[in-house]
């Protein structure tokens, strides 16, 4: 609103004397010279009218226009549905609904795009789906409003956002210069390193992780001795992962400990802490009710991958788990190679491992997919299956016999909670759901559970009957 | 008042509710059409009877945009519906209790047949529709374009009958411009008053292309109401 040309009168009060001020629209000039400080109301009304009434227009200047994007749009009635969850309601159903959209190839409807970004802004671990999703509208948009930088270009960020932006902001830059130029980036981290604080360090791990190479060492290895555990931490994982000379070391400390004779591993933990370790993220005082010898055995040997163990002991990889262990260390072993199968999982060795620890199920299907997990999860009893099925909450691409258990485990009362019920009505795959709420509907009676599962169930066919052709 | 610019925008408000209190004493001088509107703007309550019995204008009315008010413990639903041959707009409103969302039987983007009543007043569009039952159709009309110059000057003909004539409804192909302003088919440029949501919203529609938008204009900015977008109106009320 303009500003009026009476303000200073009215917050100086009319009393104060003074005159009145020059006529703001020549239409009012008649009415304006008979007009008094004292009439200051009348005088406002007339100039918010002139105001009001006599805008003149001006010339504005257009938007540069979006890129087409020739991919289909989402339906409307899934759109809505769409909607729905990112109003929270059903939000369960996200992950689904955005791999069958993207599996159709199909693009947001324009009016949630600005509510995708902003949830993407919150999320970042389905960032990369949610670029697809929302396409060029979507990168038009954040790069037009200069907002969800994660959405945009690394030009679009500027260079020194690296230097002057937000954690998350300075994370997704990187993310982008990764991508678009490794080395530069890298020296950019190695010079900076020293003085990022700890949470920054670790996340800036993580965020390279996606994107990592053998140059990374030269920043990775000073992180091993890095006084924050966390970092050290990250520090080791992610150095593990490429073919780094903290990962020939770790192995040769292993061997060093390790004797194949025939069919049986003979293991022998070192009698001293040696120095050097320390600076590879060891540490020599065990944790309280474990043994020296054993606390620094475990460490020595989880920091060889899963991966490496049998061409390093020269087995057949399905041979590993088999060895007889001819000592006294083999718990030691066995809590080594289960903390490098939660670090640097081996689907294939997933079911001799559980074999070994079914108390450490969770742990073991965690870090492998979907699909891999059904596959195990087949085999186990019902018992161990009904959790693992909640924590997945994700369809498997065809009928597994493990998924009988849910409908038992819902008429016998044994699921509690409406989020269980909510995850487990996202196990069933889509042509699994007709089926499950005709058993439903057949029967007399049912638990406020089994409601919660049969509503989410005919909430996911609202959508999957628009999005699987 | 939490902007920090309150003073102008409380200045003109106590004015104008000063010229209406002089209108008040004086309103037996006044013409009838404003002695009406003077009586409905300080409170005066007008029988749904009265207004029934007032000729109506036959159209196709088209749900432009819905906006939802909740204050003073009641939810007030204020529908602009757009008269597609006489180019008439029509302000119906329904009320309920706070919370409860008062029942609308016509969608936002639906066309409708039917006679509305008008209330007596100058520039008064609020109006009661013959048949509140009447089917809604959800297909888009051929509405006419228009431009912010037809909008001005209407507007302005408006506050020269009825100083205390506020929002004006507008609909017709707005595209989004620099410097967070609103541009019609012709390039001109009005400011817009909606929020950075509504904003971000407004342009992801239209992706810099004008479209169809329904929006009220009060004599300094531009608040958008609705916009068309992958053949649905969507509302942003």
């Amino acid at each position: 609103m303009s500003e009026s040309v009476l303000t200073s009168i009215a917050l100086l009060g009319t009393g104060r004397g003074g005159e009145m001020p020059a006529c703001p629209n020549e239409a009012l000039e008649g009415v304006w010279a008979s007009l008094e400080t004292s009439q200051l109301l009348p005088a406002a009304a007339l100039e918010e009218c002139s105001l009001a009434s006599g805008r003149v227009l001006s010339r504005g200047e257009s938007l540069p226009l979006a890129p087409s994007d020739d991919r289909e749009l989402i339906p409307p009635a899934a759109g809505d549905c769409l909607a729905q969850i990112l109003k929270g309601n059903h939000a369960a159903c996200f992950g689904e609904f955005i791999d069958q959209a993207l599996a159709q190839n199909l693009r947001a409807p324009n009016a949630l795009v600005p509510l995708l970004l902003n949830y993407g802004q919150r999320h970042r671990e389905v960032r990369a789906d949610l670029r697809r999703l929302v396409g060029e509208r979507g990168a038009w948009l954040a790069q037009l409003r200069g907002r969800w930088d994660w959405l945009s270009t690394r030009e679009a960020g500027g260079d020194d956002l690296w230097g002057v932006g937000t954690p998350e902001e300075r994370l997704t830059w990187m993310e982008n210069a990764r991508r678009d130029d490794l080395p530069a980036a890298i020296s950019l981290i190695q010079e900076c390193w020293k003085g990022e604080e700890p949470a920054f360090k670790v996340a800036l791990i993580e965020v390279s992780s996606e994107s990592l190479s053998p140059n990374d060492e030269v920043w990775l290895e000073p992180a091993l001795s890095d006084s924050r555990k966390e970092v050290r931490a990250a520090a080791t994982k992610t150095l593990l992962r490429i073919p780094s000379s903290f990962r020939a070391r770790s192995r040769e400390r292993a061997l060093a400990c390790l004797n194949l004779k025939r069919n049986s591993l003979e293991v022998e933990p070192p009698e001293e802490f040696d120095p050097a370790w320390k600076n590879d993220g060891l540490r020599e005082k065990p944790p309280a009710k474990t043994g020296a010898r054993a606390w620094w055995l475990r460490q020595l040997l989880t920091r060889v991958p899963l991966s490496d163990w049998p061409e390093m002991l020269g087995v057949a990889p399905g041979e590993l788990f088999s060895l007889k262990v001819s000592s006294d260390w083999q718990e030691a072993l066995h809590l080594a190679w289960l903390d490098s199968a939660k670090e640097h999982p081996v689907p294939s060795f997933v079911p001799a491992l559980v074999k070994i620890f079914p108390q450490n199920l969770s742990d073991l299907l965690q870090p492998i997919s979907v699909e891999e997990s059904y596959e195990i999860l087949d085999e186990l009893p019902a018992d161990l299956v009904l959790p693992q099925l909640v924590r997945l909450a994700s369809p498997p691409q065809k009928n597994h016999s493990c998924l009988k258990v849910i409908l038992k485990s819902l008429f016998k009362e044994k699921v509690y909670s409406r989020p269980e019920a909510q995850a487990l009505a996202l196990c069933l795959p889509p042509d699994r759901i007709a089926d499950a709420l005709t058993s439903i509907s057949k029967r007399k009676s049912i638990n406020s559970m089994t409601e919660e599962f049969a509503r989410t169930l005919e909430f996911r066919q609202s959508y999957l009957k628009h999005l699987i052709t | 008042m939490k902007s920090s610019n309150w003073e102008t925008p409380f200045l003109f408000a106590m004015g104008n509710l000063h010229l209406l209190l002089q209108a008040w004493k004086t309103r037996k001088e006044l013409d009838e059409d404003l002695r009406e509107e003077v009586e409905q703007f300080v409170g005066l309550p007008v029988s749904k009877e009265d207004v029934l019995a007032r000729p109506m204008v036959e159209d196709s009315w088209f749900v432009a945009s819905r906006i939802l008010l909740e204050q003073d413990r009641l939810s007030t639903s204020i529908t602009w519906l757009y008269g597609v041959n006489s180019g008439r707009w029509a302000k119906t409103l329904k009320f309920g209790a706070l919370g409860q969302k008062p029942l609308e039987i016509w969608p936002l983007g639906g066309t409708v047949k039917t006679g509305m009543h008008f209330y007596l007043g100058t520039t008064n569009a609020r109006a009661i529709p013959a048949n509140e039952g009447a089917p809604a159709k959800l297909e888009l009309p051929n509405i006419p374009n228009r431009h912010f110059s037809d909008l001005i000057e209407e507007y302005a003909d408006l506050r020269g009958r009825n100083p205390w004539h506020r929002r004006q409804p507008f609909i017709g192909l707005i595209a989004p411009g620099k410097d967070g302003t609103l541009l019609d088919a012709e390039g001109n440029a009005l400011s817009c008053s909606a929020s950075a949501a509504k904003i971000d919203a407004f342009y992801t529609l239209s992706g810099g292309h004008p479209i169809l938008s329904c929006a009220e204009w009060d004599g300094h900015s531009l608040n958008l109401l609705s916009a068309q977008s992958d053949g649905q109106l969507i509302d942003f009320s």
